[in-house]
Formats: C-alpha cells, sequence, structure tokens
C-alpha cells in the first residue's frame, strides 16, 4: 500500500520535474541560437518559454533582444517594455528599447522620407524616472503609518514642544504619503484605462469594428503604445494616443503585461 | 662576678675571631634560561647563562654546544663585589652573565647541555634547556647558504683588508647568465663595535643591470662576528639587491664608499684613516663575466631566465559582435619578472588594445620573484569563432642549464550578431538616445535566468494591503480611548477627584525628586500644580485665574473648614513666593513643605464641597 503511494507521488511529480528540465533545454537552446546567429529560433525559443508561462525578465530581455536582431522592431519594444516592468529601472532594457525606436526611426524615414518615433514615456515613467513600484509602495506605507502614528502621538501630547514638532511632521508626511502613493498608482496602472500594450505590426489598420472588412479609421505605427480596452473574439479594442479608439487584430498588439 | 663576665667576655671575643679566620669554600649557583622554549626555523631566541659565585674571582662559565645556532650577538658582564667580614676578612661575591642572540638553523628539538662553572675541583651546573624549533621538513638547513650568511673568509675578492675596517662587496655568481639573478651584498667590517649610524656616500654602479633591492627600508644594523687575517671583525650588512645582467660580456659593480662620523665619541675608536673627525672607507668594484643563453635547445621567442608559469583566461568566453572581453594572462615564477614580454593574442578580425601590466613581486629568501598580469580588451569585430593563443614564454633554467617553455592553452571566444561598433555606456536609463547615423547595437542576450513561472510581487500580497490599515487602525483606537475617558468623567463625576488625588500623588514623588536635585523652582511648582489640580478637582471648576483672598472666600463658600483654606491659601502664596525667590532654600525647607503638601492633600480628600457655585 505504501509503495503504491510512493509511486503515485512520484508518477504526479514527474511532470513537474519534465517541465523544469524542458524550461532549462529551451532556454539553452535559445541561447545557442543566439550565439549562432539564428535569431529567428533564439526568439522562437524563448517565445516557447513566455508560452509555457515563464514570467522573467531575463526572458523577456532574450525575447525582446532576438526579435530586435531579426528587424521587429514592434515587438522588441513590447519584450523590452515588459522587461522593464518586472524590473523597473534595467538599464539593458532601457537601452534596447532606445536602440528599437530609434531603428523603427529609421526604417520609416528610409520607407516614408520622414520618420516620427514614439519616444515620449509614458507619464508614470515621465513623473517617476526609475523609482520602482516596490520603492513607491515600500515609501507608502511607511510614510502613511507614521502619519497616523504622529496623529496618535498629537492626541495624547501634551508638551508644546512635542505638539508643535508633531504638527509640522503631520503635514510633511501626509504631502510624501500622497506623492508616493500617487506614483506608486501610476506605476501600477490603477489609473490606466485599459491594459498598456504596443503595436506590432507595420501600418496596423484601426477598423471600426471587430470584423476584417470594418471601415479603417487610421493607422498605428509599429512601435506605437497602446491600450487594449475591449476585447470580442480575436480583435482588440485599442486606444492610440493621438489617433483615438478602434479596433485590431489581437495578434497586431503585444502586451506589455504578462 | 665581675671576673666570670670578663672570661665569658674574652672567650666570645676569640670565638669570632676564629670564625672570621676561616675561609669558606667557594661555592656557585648557575642558571640558564631562554626567552622562549619554542620557535620557528630563522626565528630569533635569547639565551642568558649567569653564574653567581662566592669566593672566587676569576672562575670561567663555560657554555653549552650552540652548533645548532646562529651565534648573532653575545654579550658579556661580569660584575663582581668585594665584602669585609668582621675581624677584616674579605668575601668575594662575583657575576658571570653572558647573553647571546640565537637564530634557530634546523627543525627539531634541540637539547642545550647545562652551563656550569668549576670552583676547587667542583663543578656548579644549571639545568640543561630544550628548544623546539618549529618549521616545515627542509627549512633552512645548516649547509643552505643563508641570505644572512657571511661570505667564506678565505677569499678576499670584493675587498682592501685593513685592520681597523674595511668594505667588502660580495656576488654569489661569479659567471652568471644573461637575466640571471646575482645577489650583490655589501658588508662593513670594522674591528670594534658601531656605535654610530654610516652613511654610505657613494652607492654600488649597476650599469648593464637590472636591479631590484632585497633589504627592507629601514632596519637595524646588527652586527655577526667574522675573523679574518686572524684578527676578528664585527661585520655590518649596509646592502642587499639582486642584479640581473641585461647582456654578456664584462659587467662591473661600482665601489661603494662609506663615512661615518668620529666626534663627540661616538666613533672615537680609531687614530686614523680620516679627516676633520670622518671615518672613510672606499670598497672594490667587483666585475662578472656575464655569459650567453646557449642557443643547443633554444625555443623561439624572447626567454625569461628562472622559473615560470603562464595561465590566461577570459571574462567571457560569448559576446555580442563589438563587445570587449578582457583577456587576461599571468605568469609566476621567479627572475626577473619585470622584464617579461608576453606577446599579446592576434587575429583577423580581432582588435587587440594595448595591454595593461601589474606587478606583485616578492623576495622570499632574497630570490626575486611573483607574478606579472597581463590584461588585453579584446574585440571581436565580425561574427565568429576566434582562438586566442596559446601563450608561450622560452625559460632558461641557469642552475640546471636546461630550456623549457611555459604555456598556457588557447582559449575560444564566440561573437555572434551584427556587426557593430562598441558604443559609450550611457550614464543612465535617459541617456540612451542614440546619435543620427550612429550605429544600433542589440544585446548580447542574458545567459542566466530564473525561469520564473509566477510573477509575484509582495506589495500586491494581501498581508501588505493590511499592514496599511494599521496606522488607520491605531489612529481609531486612540479616538476611542480619548473618547472613553471624557464620557467615564462625564457619567462619573467623583472619578475627576480620583483622577487628581492620583496625578497629585506622582507629582509630589516628583517634587521630591527636584528637592534631592536642588532644584527649588521645579519643586515648588510641582507642588503648587498638585495643590491645585486636586482643589481644582474638587470644585469643579478652574481655580488658577483667582486671587488668594478670592481663592479664601470660595473655599469658605464651598464649605471648607476655615484652619484648611487657610493653611492651602497660605502654602500656594508660599510656593508663589519661593518660586521667584528661590535662591537659599534648603533641602530642609524643601522636606518642610512636601509633608505639609501632604497632609493638605489628605485634607482635600476628606474635604465634601457643599455646593457648586454657578457656571
Amino acid at each position: 500500500m505504501r509503495s503504491i503511494a510512493v509511486l503515485c507521488f512520484a508518477l504526479a511529480a514527474l511532470p513537474a520535474s519534465a517541465a523544469a528540465d524542458s524550461l532549462e533545454e529551451i532556454f539553452e537552446r535559445a541561447n545557442a541560437a543566439y550565439f549562432r546567429g539564428d535569431y529567428e529560433g533564439a526568439a522562437e525559443g524563448y517565445r516557447r518559454l513566455v508560452e509555457l508561462g515563464v514570467v522573467d525578465a531575463d526572458v523577456a530581455f532574450n525575447l525582446a533582444t532576438a526579435e530586435a536582431r531579426r528587424g521587429r522592431y514592434g515587438a522588441a519594444a513590447q519584450f523590452y517594455e515588459r522587461t522593464l516592468w518586472l524590473r523597473p529601472g534595467d538599464a539593458d532594457a532601457h537601452r534596447g528599447l532606445d536602440a528599437a525606436r530609434t531603428a523603427l526611426g529609421r526604417r520609416l524615414a528610409e520607407a516614408s522620407g520622414e520618420g516620427e518615433v514614439d519616444t515620449a514615456p509614458p507619464l508614470s515613467e515621465a513623473l517617476l524616472g526609475g523609482v520602482g513600484r516596490t520603492t513607491l509602495a515600500v515609501v507608502t506605507l511607511v510614510t502613511e503609518t507614521l502619519l497616523f502614528a504622529v496623529l496618535l502621538g498629537l492626541l495624547f501630547a501634551r508638551r508644546e514642544a512635542v505638539r508643535l514638532g508633531l504638527g509640522i511632521a503631520a503635514p510633511l508626511l501626509a504631502v510624501v504619503a500622497l506623492v508616493a502613493g500617487v506614483g506608486w498608482a501610476l506605476r501600477a496602472g490603477v489609473l490606466e484605462d485599459g491594459e498598456p500594450a504596443v503595436v506590432v505590426e507595420p501600418s496596423t489598420p484601426l477598423r471600426e469594428g471587430p470584423d476584417a472588412h470594418a471601415e479603417v479609421r487610421h493607422h498605428a505605427r509599429e512601435g506605437q503604445r497602446a491600450w487594449v480596452v475591449d476585447r470580442e473574439r480575436s480583435w482588440a479594442r485599442v486606444r492610440v494616443p493621438d489617433l483615438g479608439e478602434g479596433w485590431v487584430a489581437s495578434e497586431h498588439v503585444g502586451l506589455v503585461r504578462p | 662576678m665581675t671576673r666570670t663576665l670578663v672570661v665569658l667576655a674574652l672567650a666570645l671575643v676569640t670565638a669570632l675571631a676564629s670564625h672570621a679566620d676561616a675561609q669558606p669554600a667557594p661555592s656557585a649557583t648557575v642558571t640558564m634560561s631562554v626567552d622562549r622554549a619554542r620557535v620557528e626555523a630563522g626565528d630569533i631566541v635569547r639565551l642568558t647563562a649567569e653564574a653567581r659565585i662566592n669566593g672566587e674571582a676569576n672562575a670561567g662559565l663555560a657554555l653549552p654546544d650552540l652548533s645548532a645556532f646562529d651565534v648573532i650577538s653575545r654579550q658579556v658582564s661580569t660584575p663582581f663585589s668585594l665584602r669585609f667580614g668582621f675581624g677584616g676578612a674579605q668575601q668575594v661575591q662575583s657575576t658571570i652573565r653572558h647573553v647571546l642572540t640565537l637564530r634557530a638553523r634546523q627543525v627539531g628539538r634541540v637539547t642545550l647541555t647545562p652551563a656550569y662553572v668549576e670552583l676547587g675541583g667542583r663543578r656548579f651546573q644549571s639545568e640543561p634547556l630544550t628548544i623546539d624549533v618549529g618549521g616545515a621538513p627542509g627549512d633552512p638547513a645548516p649547509t643552505d647558504p643563508r641570505p644572512t650568511d657571511l661570505p667564506p673568509a678565505q677569499r678576499v675578492d670584493g675587498m682592501q683588508f685593513d685592520a681597523d675596517g674595511f668594505l667588502r662587496t660580495w656576488v654569489d655568481e661569479g659567471e652568471p647568465y644573461v637575466g640571471q639573478q646575482v645577489t650583490v651584498t655589501v658588508y662593513l667590517y670594522l674591528a670594534r663595535p658601531l656605535r654610530g649610524s654610516p652613511q654610505i656616500t657613494q652607492e654600488p654602479t649597476t650599469d648593464g643591470f637590472w636591479v631590484q633591492d632585497l633589504l627592507p627600508p629601514s632596519r637595524s644594523l646588527a652586527p655577526r662576528q667574522q675573523t679574518m687575517g686572524g684578527r676578528s671583525f664585527e661585520v655590518y650588512l649596509l646592502r642587499r639587491f639582486a642584479a640581473f645582467p641585461l647582456s654578456a660580456g664584462e659587467l662591473t659593480i661600482g665601489a661603494p664608499a662609506i663615512a661615518v662620523e668620529q666626534s663627540g665619541g661616538i666613533f672615537g675608536i680609531f687614530g686614523g684613516g680620516g679627516g676633520d673627525g670622518t671615518w672613510t672607507r672606499t670598497g672594490q668594484p667587483v666585475t662578472v663575466r656575464v655569459r650567453e643563453l646557449p642557443d643547443a635547445g633554444r625555443p623561439r621567442g624572447e626567454p625569461h631566465v628562472g622559473a615560470l608559469e603562464l595561465a590566461a583566461e577570459l571574462d567571457r568566453a560569448q559576446v555580442a559582435t563589438g563587445d570587449a572581453v578582457t583577456l587576461t594572462v599571468t605568469a609566476s615564477g621567479r627572475g626577473a619578472l619585470q622584464q617579461l614580454r608576453v606577446p599579446g593574442p592576434r587575429g583577423d578580425g580581432l582588435e587587440v588594445l594595448a595591454p595593461e601590466v601589474r606587478d606583485a613581486l616578492a623576495t622570499p629568501d632574497d630570490v626575486v620573484g611573483g607574478t606579472r598580469t597581463f590584461r588585453w580588451l579584446v574585440v571581436p569585430e565580425r561574427p565568429g569563432t576566434y582562438p586566442i593563443g596559446p601563450f608561450e614564454v622560452p625559460v632558461f633554467d641557469p642552475r640546471a642549464g636546461t630550456w623549457s617553455v611555459a604555456r598556457a592553452p588557447a582559449l575560444t571566444l564566440l561573437a555572434a550578431g551584427n556587426a557593430a561598433t562598441p558604443e559609450e555606456e550611457p550614464a543612465s536609463p535617459r541617456a540612451n538616445a542614440i546619435a543620427p547615423g550612429a550605429p544600433i547595437v542589440f544585446g548580447p542576450v542574458h545567459t542566466h535566468s530564473a525561469l520564473s513561472r509566477t510573477y509575484v510581487s509582495w506589495t500586491s500580497e494581501p498581508w501588505f494591503l493590511a499592514l496599511f490599515a494599521l496606522g488607520p487602525l491605531s489612529f481609531l483606537i486612540g479616538l476611542l480611548v480619548l473618547y472613553a475617558r471624557k464620557r467615564a468623567a462625564r457619567v462619573d463625576p467623583r472619578a475627576a477627584p480620583k483622577r487628581a488625588k492620583r496625578a497629585a500623588q506622582r507629582r509630589l514623588a516628583a517634587a521630591k525628586g527636584h528637592a534631592a536635585a536642588s532644584e527649588p523652582r521645579a519643586f515648588y511648582a510641582a507642588i503648587e500644580k498638585a495643590l491645585k489640580d486636586v482643589l481644582e478637582a474638587k470644585l469643579a471648576r478652574p481655580v488658577g485665574s483667582l486671587t488668594h483672598p478670592e481663592l479664601r472666600e470660595l473655599c469658605a463658600e464651598r464649605g471648607m473648614d476655615e484652619d484648611l483654606a487657610g493653611r492651602l491659601v497660605d502654602e500656594l502664596e508660599g510656593c508663589d513666593f519661593a518660586r521667584f525667590s528661590a535662591v537659599g532654600v534648603s533641602p530642609a525647607e524643601m522636606e518642610s513643605c512636601l509633608g505639609r503638601a501632604r497632609a493638605l492633600l489628605e485634607g482635600l480628600d476628606r474635604f465634601e464641597p457643599t455646593r457648586k457655585d454657578a457656571p
């Protein structure tokens, strides 16, 4: 009876172990393909890892780099953005993202004589720079706790000097807590309308409805930022800054967050 | 009776005289000690042998066999004293003390036989001593030519003998190969101990050599003894350096010169040899005949003389095209490593920058050695696989007279990706803008990953969010506590006097502390506050704005007996007065005030106001 239980347990554990091994192997094979110059094979390997549920900044970075090497700068921008979401402040990813946008601009310029590159960072990025979500969350928590501790002290303190100090500290803490809290909310995307995404195909049509025959309103550039606000079958309703909303095929936009 | 006393006195004097005339047999106490019983080979140990002798002034102290040690220095002192005993007899007491500084030469346990003196056919001896000499087997053996060993006295090259003193230049190898280490030592021989610091006025010239000093910058001059020409000299080590001949032929190490000040008797041991109070000597030049390295079996390349090992490594084996890797080649061994050259890597498509060279030299046992490290930045300009190395240096062993090759195996560098020139590392993520026309570089990829399948941010965990409720919750609890207190005070009017009484007790305790600390102002302020708080709680109204007559009147109105009211107002007045003229208040007065305040509080506790006054 005990042997059967052990056997069952081993069989149950087997798929997980095999999967862990295969992840390593896929990663190694993708790396080897990259160093051979087989960027398509490398990107395929890294993308397979993502499809298997790997949520890892290094894998996202490698996939972005492999896509960039094969000229798919929109997808590269998407996965560099994902790397930065998973690991805020990653210098390599920042560099790669800027390089991908520059390459997109040059390609556009070569094709149409002029190129417009979406280089303006999102609001949270512009306001907060390289400060990560975790840092902002911790600062918010600490200042909020201190603020209420100070208020509590004001209730019971009798000495004027102490009350004066607490009275000065309270508004300062409130301001810091508020700024950090708003920053945290921005970083976490609480204030965003929709899921952040990147257009990954050149000249992606924004249609009136979720249908291939629907009228085209605009064309979004590869690498442009977008927000997915709705989904229907294999279509996504996206909001693109300066262009407005429209329906695109789901495979033409890539989500930044896993 | 008188006659008896005289006889006794005579007998006593006779007995004492006969005792004084009798000479005691000579005797001695011999001791021998060392400052430590366990040393390492080459370490210094101090041996002290002492004999205290009674009755003999000319005895000699025999020391044990010290052949297992180098005798670095020896001090002998022989103080003695004469004592005259009763009746004019003299008693001699002398001490012989030998202090020797020894250096252990060989590993093992060395037993020193007892030191002794012989007096009147009798031997007086110390206890034997045992010294454990530690160290690795093969550590300095007695026959090893140790760095501080003196050159043989039989050879007189590199010197001009002088009975008072002279300089001697000694080389350990008269016919070295090109690049072989020649150890050059300059000694000062003096007939008497040196009591000043000699000044080297002329350093030995070393044209045609690469030179490395072997002595520390600061050290003390410790003499050793050597006999030359039948005369004993104190020998001082002045200079020692390793000289590596750079070319074949006859090379000369120039004569050194020295000056020693004689003034003030510091060095007044010679009658001549220098004028104006300065004793000077000039040494002799020494010529070595440098041999060419043998051609037989000589490998190609720039050789190293001595011993050498090579190691090579790359900081990364795979890089993106255009990225730089660091190639490090480390050469370690003996010989003139600072003269060593290792050719850098070469290859089509490889850009190799000028190397950074670092030396870490050491001179254990006066043999120059250490490591020399070469670091190259290597940039693959095209994708592909690049062999780096192997690195080889011919090595000639001058002792064995044989050639060999020091070798570091070849390495492989894999470069992948688009051809691109390396760009400057951006100072910050926002400084990544690529200049127009500049090449765009991606990668390289990261070769390590946790391959995590879940993205867990602890800031989104429930416990973290729950922490946010902690502050507001505490604040809310605080509010509730305050509310409950006020409510309790409203519901139970008797609670206020009770609380006031407890607070007053605390204030009295604090006042006692102020009294002990001689702080009268704080003391009286605490007393006044305690009394007023209790009174206000009893009367259920503030009394701080009332004058003392008004307060007395109010107390009377509320039914307080006249005595208590009077004492209370008097005490408050006293506190007021004392607070503003606290100088000179004695601890006894404060103690008395404390007692009165306690009595007043008891009175107020019993006091029940008859009616409330109008609000």
